[in-house]
Order: structure tokens, then sequence, then C-alpha cells
């Protein structure tokens, strides 16, 4: 019998293939090594609120995580006339770096904060605030001046500030199920670049020809101006246990207002025409001076995880997400320029659409936890994960592949009433080179050509977010988290 | 123009605007359109035109805001059938240059009659089919209607995010509204149709107020005496895309000061209305200026005209802060100046068309009126020449009538200015009717 649930471990350790992370969610949410869906403590609002039930007596814990990320983007050469990959014009790397951590206001990614209380031992009620989703880049100007991802992405900072409240309910010794209703405000920047000549690459000059050309660059710097009206969400789930085992099974909704939309108002945005032409504000006295709101939908994520109590001192876990990330299509970005500048929706676009063509991800992944005494443990975890887009959708704004993530966690208990645990995991991506990009810069030129006639191919490449600057090349990205939780019993 | 049986009832048809399942395709780029003339022998600057996909064909679709239906004829005109056919289909408009019709937005699964629509601004000009508001009302509709030779455009979206404050500060006067027309109506037989979504904009407006010179003489307005300070004559009127002129009803016209000849209309050319079947006997006449201010019809509100008095009073006063000016005590509240509410005053010389009141336009448009209002007629895209305007229908809980003029136009032909809160503290500032920023300026003795 042990034989055959040391067997069943081993299996679901191995088949632990990669796990997501993806260039949104946070796959730490809570704690680095401990927290999963089968985890009785204050985390289980975000990954199990049935495992909620378990929770002893009153808790408090609060985490923080600082995340490091690097991003190498080394684009393949273009044909300077068409933009299309196979030329001769040639781009100097483009490094990316995002630095995420919660002390920040808005508050930043990678923080958790709860408060939960078990009642009369067949409830647990908590509160907490995480967040779930995030992303953080900034690319460095190259050799040169250059910024040869400008056209998909220069900076970005989203932030999903996600604050639940959980129920558990004991509806048995061995099963126990939770809610867990939240809000989710949001937090949003974008800086890229729009090349107004795609349609017309011709319109250059014969002193700059070409797609791609600086003096036909008009920047557009998108932001919120803190948190916004929240979007709502509900996260479920069920938690078993049966001798040594333990099981659990979660369901986290996307938003459920707006369509599940999240709309977030960019009212400090500024776009800045080609070099040459007069700022937007200018005639206005004040700036920003363009409004505007950013459209896009989140995923909404099923969870499901086993621990086996093998010893006394030895817990194996392995637990599965299925991330359904093929919500996250496009960004939608309508603004709204002064009305003494027409140039907003007539030289420049006043409604920009991003593709992003997401797919649904598998996060799996597998741990091991000894505590050779009872007041220290450790935890070794492998996560591997598939990647969120797909290879000919790979941009700047969106890298991501099959990736690979060693962590290494410990936690101490200091007396009877405090745990003290930290971690670091580090991910590596393996390095995605796409030849076949979605991104078609001739589809802009064939669209106008046509007079944008939307029954043509290009037309609704272009409605999809795809008439862009091309993205072939090869991406690689590695992300180092370090994080600390404390929690208090009382 | 409806057929004959179906429009001789006043109040029209009424039907599900869009089906469950419609799906609206678009892609928010400038759609160019086609103005039809404002009238026999008029310019180009009337109601506004795209092509339809209508088979091999691609005939004239009108883009009507003051209609409460889309329709699209599918047989042969005039309709041999005496009530509409009711049906779901696809509206593929395309764009209006002479030389190509692109696709330019598709509205499928819509439900749509079978009418056929007349003609528009002269007896030339036949649509098949009408884009309403009906479908319009789900969106946000930017146009462009230049006074030149210049095409207009109609760009669409599914929202305009900003807020009203926002635009405010970025120079654009919003003026809100509530949608009117949801009449539950029948068709002749009383065959049980459902209503159709109120999607009518109709707008505050005074007619005719006086010239205005933000350094000209000073008015004085004693506290309480706003309405009595006011000049011109308030209007409701609704915005309507498939009109070229101005159109008043002719007791509108009498409060207006002007005369009315008998038989009405008599020997002038008829007016070419979208909304009814025949042609309207209409006695042409030109309105000096019109002024749209943001309101609503609250018993405190004192009306569009005192509304639009107080504005330029409050201009007056801003424009000449330097040399001393004060708030009139009838501007005055709490020792504070009252906001100036957002008006965009047009002119000059609207050419207008007036109409019977018991026209069957008349009567249609107030078909859902309470007791004692009245829709004093139509605003229509001559007299909107020189605007940028953006209808936003979706904005809760009120729809807004965003508003721009065209770059170089004068102040008498077309002047929008955005709400102007006043400031309460000394230290603050305010920025309003493209002056420099002003600080608190003080009130006027009592």
């Amino acid at each position: 019998m042990h034989q055959a649930k040391l067997l069943i471990t081993a299996t679901l350790l191995l088949v632990a293939t990669p796990t997501w992370a993806g260039p949104l969610d946070d796959p730490h949410v809570g704690s680095l090594g401990f927290s999963g869906p089968t985890t009785g403590d204050l985390t289980a609002v975000y990954w199990n609120p049935g495992a909620l039930g378990m929770m002893q007596g009153n808790q408090f814990m609060f985490g923080a995580s600082l995340r490091a990320t690097g991003v190498t983007v080394n684009r393949a050469p273009i044909d300077s006339a068409t933009g299309l990959p196979g030329g001769t014009t040639t781009f100097p790397s483009a490094s990316g770096h995002g630095l995420e951590h919660p002390f920040a206001w808005p508050p930043g990614s990678g923080g958790f904060i709860g408060l939960g209380a078990g009642v009369a031992g067949r409830f647990a009620i908590a509160v907490a605030a995480y967040t779930p989703f995030s992303q953080k880049l900034r690319f460095d100007v190259a050799a040169g001046g250059e910024q040869p991802t400008r056209y998909h992405l220069l900076s970005v900072d989203s932030r999903q500030l996600a604050l639940a409240s959980g129920l558990a309910i004991e509806l048995s010794d061995s099963l126990q199920v939770g809610v867990a209703p939240g809000l989710l405000f949001s937090y949003g920047r974008l800086v890229l670049d729009e090349d107004t000549a795609l349609a017309n690459p011709s319109a250059n000059g014969p002193g700059n020809p070409g797609v791609e050309n600086d003096s036909a660059a008009a920047r557009y710097d998108l932001a919120s101006s803190g948190t916004h009206a929240p979007a709502y969400f509900v996260v479920a789930g069920i938690h078993y246990r049966h001798a040594a085992w333990e099981a659990g099974f979660s369901y986290a909704s996307a938003p459920l207002s707006n369509g599940g939309m999240i709309k977030l108002a960019m009212e400090r945005s500024q776009v800045t025409p080609p070099s040459g032409t007069a700022d937007l504000c200018s005639a206005l006295g004040h700036s920003p001076c363009v409004s505007g709101e950013m459209r896009y939908r989140l995923p909404d994520i099923f969870t499901a995880g086993v621990t086996w109590h093998a010893t006394r001192h030895l817990d194996a876990v392995a637990f599965v997400r299925w991330v359904r990330t093929s919500a996250y299509d496009q960004v939608t970005i309508r603004l709204v320029g002064p009305s003494s500048d027409s140039s907003l929706g007539r030289n420049l676009p006043s409604q920009l659409n991003l593709y992003r063509g997401f797919q649904d991800s598998w996060d799996m992944r597998a741990r091991l936890v000894y505590a050779p005494v009872p007041w220290f443990r450790f935890s070794g975890t492998l996560r591997m994960e598939t990647s969120a887009v797909p290879e000919a959708n790979v941009n700047a704004a969106a890298v991501d592949g099959a990736k690979i993530e060693p962590a290494l966690a410990t936690e101490f208990t200091i007396g009877r009433h405090v745990k003290i645990g930290g971690g670091y995991a580090l991910m590596w991506m393996f390095p995605v080179t796409v030849r076949d990009s979605r991104f078609d810069p001739t589809a802009a030129s064939a669209c106008a050509q046509a007079a944008d006639d939307l029954s043509l191919p290009a037309c609704q490449a272009r409605l999809a977010g795809q008439a862009r600057p091309t993205a072939a090349g090869t991406y690689k990205m590695m992300r180092h988290t370090l994080a600390i939780i404390t929690t208090v019993m009382f | 123009m409806f057929a004959p049986r179906f429009t001789a009832f006043p109040f029209l048809v009424a039907l599900a605007g869009c089906g469950g399942d419609a799906v609206f395709e678009y892609d928010s780029r400038p759609i160019e359109l086609q103005r039809a003339p404002t009238a026999l022998g008029g310019p180009a600057l009337g109601a506004a035109l795209a092509r339809v996909k209508v088979g091999a064909e691609n005939p004239w679709l009108l883009v009507e805001t003051g209609s409460l239906l889309s329709s699209l004829s599918r047989g042969a005109c005039p309709a041999p059938l005496a009530e509409p056919v009711v049906y779901t289909g696809d509206m593929q408009v395309l764009g209006a240059s002479d030389n190509s019709w692109p696709l330019r937005a598709s509205f499928r699964d819509v439900t749509l009659f079978d009418l056929c629509a007349g003609a528009v601004g002269d007896a030339n000009t036949r649509v098949a089919g009408i884009l309403g508001g009906d479908i319009l009302h789900n969106l946000s509709l930017a146009f462009s209607l230049p006074r030149d030779a210049t095409p207009a455009t109609m760009t669409i979206y599914s929202s305009l995010p900003a807020t009203d404050s926002d635009l405010a500060a970025d120079g654009y006067a919003v003026i809100k509204f509530t949608l009117r027309g949801n009449t539950t109506t029948a068709t002749e037989s009383g065959s049980g149709l459902s209503g159709l979504p109120a999607s009518r904009v109709v707008l505050r407006a005074c007619g005719n107020p006086a010239a205005f010179d933000p350094y000209g003489p000073e008015q004085i307005c004693k506290a309480g005496d706003i309405e009595g300070q006011s000049s011109g004559a308030n209007l409701l009127l609704a915005l309507s895309t498939g009109h070229g002129p101005l159109v008043l009803s002719a007791s509108a016209w009498q409060r207006l000061g002007g005369q009315i000849p008998m038989p009405l209309g008599q020997g002038e050319p008829a007016l070419f209305s979208p909304l009814v079947a025949d042609p309207l006997p209409a006695h042409w006449v030109t309105l000096p200026r019109l002024a749209l201010v943001d309101g609503d019809s609250g018993d405190l509100w004192p009306g569009a005209c005192a509304e639009l008095a107080r504005g330029r009073r409050i201009e007056w006063t801003l424009a000449n802060q330097d040399s001393g000016a004060c708030f009139q005590p009838c501007d005055v509240s709490g020792g504070n100046a009252l906001p100036a509410a957002a008006r965009v005053e047009i002119g000059t010389d609207l050419a207008a068309a007036i109409v019977s009141d018991t026209s069957d336009l008349i009567s249609n448009l107030n078909a859902d009126l309470p007791l004692g209002a009245q829709v004093d007629g139509v605003i229509g895209t001559e007299a909107l020449a020189g605007l940028r305007i953006e209808i936003d229908y979706v904005s809760q809980p009120q729809g807004r009538l965003v508003v721009a003029c065209d770059a170089g136009v004068d102040r008498q032909t077309c002047w929008a200015a955005p709400r102007c809160l006043g400031v309460t503290g000394a230290g603050q500032t305010h920025t309003c009717f493209s002056l420099p920023p002003r600080g608190r300026a003080p009130n006027c003795p009592q």
C-alpha cells in the first residue's frame, strides 16, 4: 500500500510539466514554497477558499515578494521597404527589466496581507488583499539610441489588486467548502509608439524611406491616475481530506462585471506626434490633455491539487492550474484629444487595437515539504509552465514560452504564535524564436490602399491589431523571485 | 419615406431594436459620407449618406439619428404591402466616396423593417434604407461636418470614455440628453410588435438670442432676475442627421417673432423629411443664430435662454476681470458664482423650414412626450456644419453630445464653451472660455 502511494506521488511529480506564469499572472500569491490548493492558511482565500476551513484559531499574515524580470529581444533583420523579415535592416539587442514589489502606490505586485479566524469549529472567515495579475517591464534605449521594441512596447506597468473576503464551512470531518467574493482594482501605464507611416511607407521621402522610421513614430504614453472603480470576481473551492491525503479544487472567476472586461480610465495620457509637428497639448496650455480608456479581459482559473502526508516529516504535493488566458486576446484603447487639435482621429489613431492572441495554459508543479523538527520546515518546488502566448504572437509586450522554475523555501516557528518564512525561485524561459510573426506591417498599407475595406483580410488583420511592425526575432526571459512571509497566530 | 398606410399612423411602429445576437463590426476609423441637398437646389450640406450593400447594388443609406428604427428594403418600391414587414438581417455599410464602396461597418442579425424609404432633401435623392437609432443607440458616433467641400465623416466607437470634466478641460462643450421615443405603438393591424428603444436625442436650445461680444457692454442683472435678462425663445429640438436644415414648428417660429404666411408653404419648396411619408409644405426662413445649452428640465432650471444669458454674463465678467468686472447678483448663490452651463452658439442665418404644428413630423416627434412638453422641431446637419460632434449614446446615466468647432471658424459662426465652474478659494484659478487662467472675481454689490 505504501509503495502504491509512493508510486502515485512519483507519477504526479513526473507529469508535473510546465506551469504558467505568463506575462500577467503571479504564480506565487501568498508564499513561494508552501501555498497551494490544499494549504489551510490565509492564502487559501486565493488558492482555494475551501481549505480555509482547516485554519486553526485566528491568524494574521503578511508577505512580500521582490521579483526581478529580465527580457532580451533580438529582432530579426527586416526589409526597410516593406517591414517584413528577411531584409538587411538590422536592430541592436533590446533589454527589458522589471522590478516588482508591493511597497508602492497604487500597491505593487507581490504583496499579501490577510486576517482570518476560525469560528465555532465549523466556520472560518478571512479577508485578504493580493495581486493576482501584474506585468511590469521597461525596455532600455539600445545602442545608437535605437528602441527596437518601440512599436510593441517601451514600458508597461499593469497591476490588478484583489480585495477578497472568504468564508469556509466544514460540512463534515473531511469535507470543507468555501467561497471568496472580491473586488479587483486596476492600475495601468503603457508606453509604445505608433508608426504613422505604416499605411503609406513611401510617404517618408527619399531621405528616410521605409517603415519603422523614427520621423514617423508617434508616442502613446497612456496612464491611469490610480486605482479606479473595481470589477468584482469570486473564488470558490472544495477541500477534502482522508487519512494521509488531502485534495483541493477551486475556481477563480474572471471579472464578472462589464461583460468580463476590465475598463481602465487612462486620464493621464499623452500623445506626442511624430517629430516636427505640434504637440497635442500646445494650444491648451496644460498637459496631459488626452484621456481615454483601456479595455481587456482577464482569465479565469481552475486549480486542483493533492497533498500526501507520506510520513510525519515529509509531505508530497502536486497541483495543476488551468489558466484560461485565451480570454486575453486584445487590448483596446480609445483616446480623446483636445478640441483644438483634431489630429487625433485624423492623422493619429484615436483607437489602438493591440493584438495579444493568448492561449490557455497549464501550470503544474510538484513539491516536497520536509519538517525535521516541529518548528522548522523547508520545501523544494519544481514549477514548469506551458506558454500562454503562441509562438507567432510573441512580441515585446507578450514574451512567453515554456518555462521551468525551481524554488526553495523555508519556514521557522518562533514560540507558539509566529512563523517566519522565506524563499527564492529562479524562472528560466526556453528561448523563443519567432519566424512567422502574426504581426504583418504590410497589412496596414494593403488596407489603406483598399480604402479600409473590412471585407479584406488585410483590414481584418488591422482590426485585430496585427497590422503592426513585425515581431520576428528571438526572445529570452529570466526571473528571480525572493519572498518572505510572516504569520501571527493568536 | 415609408409606405403610405404605414406612415399614416403618426406614432409609427414599434419593435425591438436589435436582436439579442446582433453582431457589430467596425474599425473606429472615419467612414466617408456624402451629403444630400438641404432642399431643392440647396447646397450639399444636408442629410448624411453612406452606401449600403443590397445584392449587387450599392444604393444610398441614410444615417438618421432621428429615426427610431432601421430599415432596408428587400424588394421593389413602392412596397405592395399595407404594413411593414420586420425581419432579421444584415446591414453592410459602405463608404460613400465617388469611385469605391468599401465595406466600412456591418451590423449583422439586426432587426430591420422592409420599408421603402423615400427621398431626402429633394425628390431626386432617394435612399434604400435607414441606419436608425435602434442600432445607433448602442454606440458612440463621431461626426465631422465641414462647411466646405471636405467630405463629412462618421466614426463609430463603442463608447466615449472621457469624463465630463476631462472633456471640458480639453475644450469640448458637453451637452447631456435623455433619449426619447420609447412610444409603444403598433402597426395598422395591431399585430403586437414590441417597443423600439428610446433613441432620439432631444436637446434644449435657445432660438435667436441676441448677438454677444464678451468685450461689449455690461449686462446688469439683479438677484432673481435671471429670466428677465435673457433674449430669444426656448426650444426643444431633436438631433437629426437625416435632415439638412433646421426644422421648426409654426408655433415655435411665432415664439421667435416670425410670421406664418397662409396657406403655409404655398409657392415654396416642400421639405423632404425621412421621418414622414410625403413632402411637407414648408415656409423657408433664416434664423440669425441658435444656441444649444446643457441643462435639465428640473423645476429650478431657468430655461435654455436664461442659462445662455447667465453663461454669457459670466464669460463677460471673466473676460473683463482685469478691468474690475464683477459677477452680477443674479449669478451668485451663497457668495459664489454659479457655474456657467456648457453651450454651443451657432450662426449665422441658419436655413430653417417652418412646418405646421399638426404635421406628421411634429406629431411624430412628440409622440412620447408628457402633456405640455413640446418638441419644436429638428436640428439638421446643415445647421451643424462647421462642428465636430460625438453622440455618446451609451454614457450613463445620461447620453452626451460632445461638441467642438472646426479650427479657424469665427466666433459668430461657431462657439463651443465648456461648462465653467466658479472658484471658491482666494488662491484658486480656473480656465474658461479660452481665456487665460483666472482667479476669483468679486461679486457685484446687490
